[in-house]
Protein backbone atom coordinates (compact mmCIF):
# COMPACT_ATOMS: atom_id res chain seq x y z
CA UNK A 1 0.00 0.00 0.00
CA UNK A 2 1.87 2.92 -0.82
CA UNK A 3 2.10 5.61 1.48
CA UNK A 4 1.92 9.99 1.33
CA UNK A 5 3.38 11.66 3.83
CA UNK A 6 1.59 14.66 5.45
CA UNK A 7 4.72 16.92 5.23
CA UNK A 8 4.60 16.95 1.10
CA UNK A 9 2.75 18.58 -2.17
CA UNK A 10 2.07 16.52 -5.04
CA UNK A 11 1.33 17.03 -8.10
CA UNK A 12 -0.99 14.92 -10.82
CA UNK A 13 2.22 13.47 -12.50
CA UNK A 14 3.43 11.84 -9.40
CA UNK A 15 5.88 13.70 -8.39
CA UNK A 16 6.14 15.01 -4.81
CA UNK A 17 7.96 18.51 -3.23
CA UNK A 18 9.47 19.40 0.00
CA UNK A 19 9.62 22.73 0.58
CA UNK A 20 11.93 24.75 3.32
CA UNK A 21 12.20 28.51 2.42
CA UNK A 22 12.32 29.21 -1.50
CA UNK A 23 13.72 25.60 -2.09
CA UNK A 24 12.01 22.62 -3.14
CA UNK A 25 13.33 19.26 -2.96
CA UNK A 26 11.71 17.12 -5.60
CA UNK A 27 11.12 13.37 -6.19
CA UNK A 28 8.31 10.35 -7.20
CA UNK A 29 5.69 9.46 -5.11
CA UNK A 30 5.79 5.80 -3.45
CA UNK A 31 2.91 5.48 -5.91
CA UNK A 32 4.76 6.48 -9.43
CA UNK A 33 7.63 4.00 -8.09
CA UNK A 34 5.36 1.02 -7.27
CA UNK A 35 3.50 1.44 -10.86
CA UNK A 36 7.37 1.74 -12.84
CA UNK A 37 8.13 -1.56 -11.39
CA UNK A 38 12.22 -1.92 -11.16
CA UNK A 39 14.15 1.55 -11.76
CA UNK A 40 17.08 0.78 -14.24
CA UNK A 41 18.19 4.44 -15.34
CA UNK A 42 17.69 8.00 -14.76
CA UNK A 43 18.57 11.26 -16.63
CA UNK A 44 18.42 14.17 -14.38
CA UNK A 45 18.87 18.28 -15.47
CA UNK A 46 22.71 19.26 -14.10
CA UNK A 47 22.38 22.19 -11.33
CA UNK A 48 22.50 25.32 -12.71
CA UNK A 49 20.02 24.63 -15.73
CA UNK A 50 16.57 25.86 -15.73
CA UNK A 51 13.00 23.89 -15.24
CA UNK A 52 9.60 24.53 -15.54
CA UNK A 53 6.49 24.17 -13.71
CA UNK A 54 4.53 21.28 -16.21
CA UNK A 55 7.45 20.64 -18.13
CA UNK A 56 9.75 17.81 -18.18
CA UNK A 57 13.15 17.78 -16.24
CA UNK A 58 13.92 14.20 -16.63
CA UNK A 59 13.24 10.90 -18.02
CA UNK A 60 13.02 7.48 -15.67
CA UNK A 61 13.43 3.89 -17.28
CA UNK A 62 12.18 1.11 -15.51
CA UNK A 63 11.24 -2.45 -16.07
CA UNK A 64 7.93 -1.45 -17.81
CA UNK A 65 8.58 2.18 -19.46
CA UNK A 66 10.73 5.50 -19.83
CA UNK A 67 9.01 8.11 -18.12
CA UNK A 68 9.10 11.94 -18.89
CA UNK A 69 9.52 13.41 -15.14
CA UNK A 70 7.30 16.29 -15.00
CA UNK A 71 8.26 19.69 -12.80
CA UNK A 72 6.24 20.81 -10.03
CA UNK A 73 7.92 24.29 -9.94
CA UNK A 74 9.78 26.71 -11.49
CA UNK A 75 13.57 27.51 -11.01
CA UNK A 76 16.88 26.66 -11.07
CA UNK A 77 18.33 23.75 -9.94
CA UNK A 78 20.78 24.10 -7.25
CA UNK A 79 21.42 20.41 -6.09
CA UNK A 80 21.22 16.88 -8.20
CA UNK A 81 21.13 14.01 -6.26
CA UNK A 82 24.54 12.15 -7.13
CA UNK A 83 23.63 9.28 -5.27
CA UNK A 84 21.06 8.01 -7.80
CA UNK A 85 23.74 7.65 -10.19
CA UNK A 86 25.55 4.76 -8.05
CA UNK A 87 21.96 3.02 -7.38
CA UNK A 88 19.31 4.23 -8.81
CA UNK A 89 17.07 1.61 -6.99
CA UNK A 90 16.97 3.83 -3.72
CA UNK A 91 14.13 5.66 -5.50
CA UNK A 92 12.19 2.34 -5.14
CA UNK A 93 13.09 1.27 -1.63
CA UNK A 94 13.19 4.87 -0.36
CA UNK A 95 10.81 7.58 -3.04
CA UNK A 96 10.50 10.26 -0.14
CA UNK A 97 14.28 10.43 1.78
CA UNK A 98 17.19 9.06 -0.14
CA UNK A 99 15.44 8.55 -3.06
CA UNK A 100 15.13 12.57 -3.80
CA UNK A 101 15.50 13.82 -7.70
CA UNK A 102 16.67 17.52 -7.54
CA UNK A 103 16.46 20.57 -5.45
CA UNK A 104 14.98 23.84 -7.16
CA UNK A 105 15.78 27.62 -6.21
CA UNK A 106 11.73 28.56 -7.13
CA UNK A 107 10.91 31.67 -8.91
CA UNK A 108 7.78 31.80 -7.93
CA UNK A 109 6.50 29.81 -4.99
CA UNK A 110 2.88 30.84 -5.53
CA UNK A 111 3.36 27.98 -7.94
CA UNK A 112 3.02 25.92 -5.14
CA UNK A 113 -1.05 26.72 -5.24
CA UNK A 114 -1.48 24.50 -7.84
CA UNK A 115 -0.16 21.49 -5.78
CA UNK A 116 -2.14 18.92 -4.11
CA UNK A 117 -1.62 18.01 -0.14
CA UNK A 118 -1.20 14.41 0.76
CA UNK A 119 -4.84 13.81 1.01
CA UNK A 120 -5.94 15.55 -2.24
CA UNK A 121 -3.53 13.63 -4.34
CA UNK A 122 -4.68 9.83 -3.00
CA UNK A 123 -8.31 10.69 -3.51
CA UNK A 124 -6.70 12.19 -6.66
CA UNK A 125 -4.83 8.85 -6.79
CA UNK A 126 -7.95 6.76 -6.37
CA UNK A 127 -10.38 7.85 -8.54
CA UNK A 128 -7.33 7.51 -11.44
CA UNK A 129 -8.23 3.87 -10.26
CA UNK A 130 -4.63 2.86 -12.15
CA UNK A 131 -5.06 -1.23 -11.37
CA UNK A 132 -1.44 -1.97 -11.73
CA UNK B 1 11.17 7.57 -34.75
CA UNK B 2 10.43 11.29 -35.65
CA UNK B 3 6.91 10.34 -36.98
CA UNK B 4 6.35 8.46 -33.50
CA UNK B 5 7.87 11.05 -31.08
CA UNK B 6 5.37 13.55 -33.34
CA UNK B 7 2.49 11.26 -32.93
CA UNK B 8 3.28 10.87 -29.31
CA UNK B 9 4.01 14.31 -28.35
CA UNK B 10 0.64 15.61 -30.02
CA UNK B 11 -1.06 13.09 -27.75
CA UNK B 12 0.55 14.99 -25.33
CA UNK B 13 -0.72 17.61 -26.30
CA UNK B 14 -4.06 16.38 -26.69
CA UNK B 15 -4.48 17.23 -30.66
CA UNK B 16 -4.84 14.31 -32.54
CA UNK B 17 -6.79 10.76 -32.11
CA UNK B 18 -5.39 7.81 -31.19
CA UNK B 19 -3.30 6.02 -33.79
CA UNK B 20 -2.16 2.54 -35.18
CA UNK B 21 0.95 3.19 -37.22
CA UNK B 22 2.97 0.09 -39.27
CA UNK B 23 6.45 0.87 -40.82
CA UNK B 24 9.60 -0.84 -42.07
CA UNK B 25 13.07 0.13 -42.56
CA UNK B 26 14.90 1.19 -46.11
CA UNK B 27 17.81 -0.21 -44.86
CA UNK B 28 18.87 -2.99 -42.10
CA UNK B 29 18.89 -0.66 -38.94
CA UNK B 30 20.08 -1.20 -35.61
CA UNK B 31 17.72 0.81 -33.21
CA UNK B 32 18.98 1.16 -29.62
CA UNK B 33 16.99 2.34 -26.44
CA UNK B 34 16.79 5.47 -24.68
CA UNK B 35 19.65 4.95 -22.00
CA UNK B 36 21.50 2.36 -24.21
CA UNK B 37 25.25 2.76 -24.60
CA UNK B 38 25.61 2.59 -28.48
CA UNK B 39 29.55 2.40 -28.12
CA UNK B 40 29.27 -0.72 -25.72
CA UNK B 41 26.39 -2.47 -27.31
CA UNK B 42 26.47 -1.97 -30.85
CA UNK B 43 29.72 -3.01 -33.14
CA UNK B 44 29.73 0.71 -34.97
CA UNK B 45 32.51 -0.27 -37.18
CA UNK B 46 30.94 -3.67 -38.52
CA UNK B 47 27.21 -1.36 -39.06
CA UNK B 48 29.51 1.49 -40.70
CA UNK B 49 31.50 -1.41 -43.37
CA UNK B 50 27.90 -3.17 -43.94
CA UNK B 51 26.00 0.28 -44.24
CA UNK B 52 23.84 -0.39 -41.35
CA UNK B 53 21.81 2.40 -39.86
CA UNK B 54 22.17 3.56 -36.19
CA UNK B 55 19.28 4.82 -34.29
CA UNK B 56 18.09 5.87 -30.85
CA UNK B 57 14.61 5.44 -29.91
CA UNK B 58 11.97 7.21 -27.76
CA UNK B 59 11.29 4.65 -25.93
CA UNK B 60 13.78 2.30 -23.34
CA UNK B 61 14.24 -1.48 -23.67
CA UNK B 62 17.25 -3.01 -25.74
CA UNK B 63 18.95 -3.35 -28.86
CA UNK B 64 16.75 -4.52 -31.72
CA UNK B 65 18.14 -5.40 -34.91
CA UNK B 66 15.56 -4.19 -37.81
CA UNK B 67 15.95 -6.74 -41.25
CA UNK B 68 12.93 -8.63 -41.77
CA UNK B 69 10.54 -7.61 -39.39
CA UNK B 70 7.25 -4.93 -39.38
CA UNK B 71 7.37 -2.39 -37.16
CA UNK B 72 4.27 -1.15 -35.09
CA UNK B 73 3.49 2.17 -32.73
CA UNK B 74 0.24 2.61 -30.89
CA UNK B 75 -0.03 6.05 -29.34
CA UNK B 76 -3.11 7.45 -27.22
CA UNK B 77 -3.84 9.23 -23.73
CA UNK B 78 -3.95 7.08 -20.78
CA UNK B 79 -7.52 8.80 -19.90
CA UNK B 80 -9.32 6.46 -23.31
CA UNK B 81 -10.75 3.35 -22.00
CA UNK B 82 -8.68 0.84 -23.29
CA UNK B 83 -5.53 2.38 -21.95
CA UNK B 84 -6.79 3.50 -18.30
CA UNK B 85 -5.79 0.66 -17.09
CA UNK B 86 -2.39 1.92 -15.96
CA UNK B 87 1.31 0.54 -17.32
CA UNK B 88 1.45 -3.16 -17.15
CA UNK B 89 -2.59 -2.83 -18.38
CA UNK B 90 -1.47 -1.20 -22.02
CA UNK B 91 0.90 -3.94 -22.56
CA UNK B 92 -1.73 -6.43 -21.97
CA UNK B 93 -4.48 -4.77 -24.06
CA UNK B 94 -1.77 -3.91 -27.06
CA UNK B 95 -0.52 -8.10 -26.66
CA UNK B 96 -3.65 -8.89 -26.52
CA UNK B 97 -4.75 -7.26 -30.01
CA UNK B 98 -1.08 -8.16 -31.62
CA UNK B 99 -1.93 -11.72 -30.44
CA UNK B 100 -5.40 -11.87 -32.30
CA UNK B 101 -3.68 -10.36 -35.22
CA UNK B 102 -1.21 -13.33 -35.18
CA UNK B 103 -3.75 -16.10 -34.61
CA UNK B 104 -5.69 -15.18 -37.44
CA UNK B 105 -2.50 -16.10 -39.24
CA UNK B 106 -3.03 -19.11 -37.91
CA UNK B 107 -0.28 -18.70 -35.24
CA UNK B 108 -0.79 -20.28 -31.52
CA UNK B 109 0.09 -17.17 -29.90
CA UNK B 110 0.68 -16.84 -25.58
CA UNK B 111 2.35 -14.35 -23.66
CA UNK B 112 4.97 -15.35 -20.24
CA UNK B 113 1.81 -14.03 -18.32
CA UNK B 114 -0.17 -16.18 -19.66
CA UNK B 115 1.34 -19.45 -18.83
CA UNK B 116 2.08 -18.15 -15.26
CA UNK B 117 5.99 -17.79 -15.63
CA UNK B 118 8.71 -15.46 -16.92
CA UNK B 119 7.68 -12.12 -16.69
CA UNK B 120 11.07 -11.55 -15.52
CA UNK B 121 13.16 -8.42 -15.96
CA UNK B 122 15.39 -8.80 -19.27
CA UNK B 123 18.94 -7.71 -17.97
CA UNK B 124 20.03 -9.07 -21.78
CA UNK B 125 21.31 -5.87 -23.78
CA UNK B 126 19.34 -7.63 -27.31
CA UNK B 127 15.73 -7.20 -27.03
CA UNK B 128 15.42 -10.45 -28.30
CA UNK B 129 17.16 -12.67 -25.83
CA UNK B 130 14.45 -13.32 -23.22
CA UNK B 131 10.46 -12.72 -23.04
CA UNK B 132 9.62 -9.97 -20.91
CA UNK B 133 6.48 -9.15 -18.96
CA UNK B 134 3.51 -9.56 -21.60
CA UNK B 135 5.33 -10.04 -24.51
CA UNK B 136 4.68 -12.43 -27.19
CA UNK B 137 5.33 -15.49 -27.61
CA UNK B 138 4.63 -18.79 -30.17
CA UNK B 139 4.76 -22.21 -28.78
CA UNK B 140 6.80 -20.12 -26.06
CA UNK B 141 9.16 -18.72 -27.97
CA UNK B 142 9.67 -14.69 -28.74
CA UNK B 143 8.26 -13.20 -31.70
CA UNK B 144 7.98 -9.99 -31.18
CA UNK B 145 9.24 -6.96 -29.02
CA UNK B 146 7.93 -4.15 -27.30
CA UNK B 147 8.90 -1.07 -25.22
CA UNK B 148 6.78 2.49 -23.99
CA UNK B 149 7.40 5.69 -23.06
CA UNK B 150 4.92 7.90 -21.16
CA UNK B 151 4.74 11.57 -20.78
CA UNK B 152 1.59 13.38 -18.88
CA UNK B 153 -1.03 11.21 -19.67
CA UNK B 154 0.38 10.40 -23.03
CA UNK B 155 2.22 7.00 -23.92
CA UNK B 156 3.63 5.63 -27.05
CA UNK B 157 3.93 1.74 -27.57
CA UNK B 158 6.75 0.71 -30.40
CA UNK B 159 7.42 -2.97 -31.08
CA UNK B 160 8.87 -4.95 -33.85
CA UNK B 161 7.51 -8.60 -35.08
CA UNK B 162 10.13 -10.94 -36.59
CA UNK B 163 8.91 -11.93 -40.35
CA UNK B 164 12.06 -13.58 -40.65
CA UNK B 165 15.24 -13.80 -38.40
CA UNK B 166 18.98 -14.14 -39.18
CA UNK B 167 20.61 -15.24 -36.35
CA UNK B 168 24.37 -14.62 -37.54
CA UNK B 169 23.33 -11.06 -37.15
CA UNK B 170 23.75 -10.65 -33.52
CA UNK B 171 27.26 -12.42 -33.72
CA UNK B 172 28.19 -9.08 -36.75
CA UNK B 173 26.36 -5.96 -35.34
CA UNK B 174 26.52 -6.11 -31.59
CA UNK B 175 29.24 -5.95 -29.17
CA UNK B 176 31.12 -9.11 -27.69
CA UNK B 177 29.61 -9.01 -24.75
CA UNK B 178 25.99 -8.35 -25.31
CA UNK B 179 26.63 -11.46 -27.45
CA UNK B 180 27.51 -13.48 -24.65
CA UNK B 181 25.27 -12.26 -22.54
CA UNK B 182 22.06 -13.26 -24.74
CA UNK B 183 22.57 -12.87 -28.56
CA UNK B 184 24.62 -16.45 -28.43
CA UNK B 185 23.02 -18.33 -31.68
CA UNK B 186 22.33 -21.11 -29.67
CA UNK B 187 20.40 -19.43 -27.60
CA UNK B 188 18.47 -17.27 -30.05
CA UNK B 189 17.92 -20.68 -31.63
CA UNK B 190 15.69 -21.77 -29.12
CA UNK B 191 14.22 -18.60 -27.55
CA UNK B 192 13.42 -16.62 -30.72
CA UNK B 193 11.41 -17.56 -33.80
CA UNK B 194 9.66 -15.47 -36.72
CA UNK B 195 6.39 -15.55 -39.09
CA UNK B 196 9.05 -17.64 -41.31
CA UNK B 197 10.33 -19.84 -38.61
CA UNK B 198 6.62 -20.83 -38.37
CA UNK B 199 6.00 -21.85 -41.61
CA UNK B 200 4.31 -18.63 -42.66
CA UNK B 201 6.91 -17.85 -45.36
CA UNK B 202 4.53 -15.79 -47.99
CA UNK B 203 3.65 -13.39 -45.52
CA UNK B 204 5.14 -9.97 -46.33
CA UNK B 205 4.89 -6.58 -44.33
CA UNK B 206 1.59 -5.58 -45.64
CA UNK B 207 -0.19 -8.68 -44.93
CA UNK B 208 1.39 -9.25 -41.49
CA UNK B 209 -0.02 -4.98 -41.15
CA UNK B 210 -3.26 -6.37 -42.11
CA UNK B 211 -4.05 -9.07 -40.31
CA UNK B 212 -2.62 -6.89 -37.25
CA UNK B 213 -5.11 -3.93 -37.79
CA UNK B 214 -7.33 -6.48 -37.51
CA UNK B 215 -6.63 -8.27 -34.39
CA UNK B 216 -7.17 -4.47 -32.88
CA UNK B 217 -10.47 -3.87 -34.51
CA UNK B 218 -11.68 -7.08 -33.20
CA UNK B 219 -10.28 -6.57 -29.48
CA UNK B 220 -11.40 -3.07 -29.62
CA UNK B 221 -14.95 -3.99 -30.89
CA UNK B 222 -14.29 -0.87 -33.68
CA UNK B 223 -13.34 -0.45 -37.31
CA UNK B 224 -9.95 1.53 -37.44
CA UNK B 225 -9.79 4.21 -39.84
CA UNK B 226 -6.90 4.66 -42.85
CA UNK B 227 -5.43 7.89 -41.87
CA UNK B 228 -2.18 10.09 -43.11
CA UNK B 229 -0.51 12.49 -40.98
CA UNK B 230 -1.77 16.15 -40.55
CA UNK B 231 0.30 19.38 -41.50
CA UNK B 232 1.11 19.70 -37.74
CA UNK B 233 2.35 15.98 -37.29
CA UNK B 234 4.50 16.19 -40.19
CA UNK B 235 5.75 19.00 -39.56
CA UNK B 236 7.15 18.37 -35.87
CA UNK B 237 8.78 14.39 -37.29
CA UNK B 238 10.48 16.91 -39.83
CA UNK B 239 11.68 18.96 -36.79
CA UNK B 240 12.86 16.14 -34.95
CA UNK B 241 14.85 14.04 -37.86
CA UNK B 242 16.51 17.15 -38.41
CA UNK B 243 17.30 17.89 -35.05
CA UNK B 244 17.13 14.57 -33.34
CA UNK B 245 17.11 11.40 -35.21
CA UNK B 246 19.26 12.37 -37.75
CA UNK B 247 21.80 13.77 -35.72
CA UNK B 248 24.97 11.42 -34.58
CA UNK B 249 24.75 13.18 -31.10
CA UNK B 250 21.27 11.71 -29.93
CA UNK B 251 22.04 8.24 -31.95
CA UNK B 252 25.23 7.79 -30.30
CA UNK B 253 25.67 9.79 -27.21
CA UNK B 254 21.95 9.99 -26.65
CA UNK B 255 22.24 14.11 -26.56
CA UNK B 256 19.73 16.26 -28.48
CA UNK B 257 16.91 18.66 -28.92
CA UNK B 258 14.04 18.45 -26.34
Amino acid sequence: MAVYPEDLLYTREHTWVRVDGNQATIGITDHAQEKLGEILSIELPVADSYVEQDESFGVIESTKTTTELISPVSGEVVVVNDDLADDVGIINSDPYDTGWMIVVEMDDPSELDNLLDAEGYEDFVEADGEAD
Amino acid sequence: MAVDEALFRLQDRRRNPPTLRFFGWTRRTVSIGYFQDAHREVNLKACIEEGVALVRRPTGGKAVIHDRDLCYSVTGRTDLPAFSGGLTDTYRFIGRCLARGLAGLGLSVSTPGDEGGAGEINRDAFCFARPSRYEILVKGRKICGSAQSRSRGAFLQQGSLLIDFDRDLPDRLLQRAVRASGGRKDVLEEQVTSLRGEGLEAIGREALASALRSGFEEILGIPLVAGSLTGEEESLARELREGKYGTDVWNLEGKGME
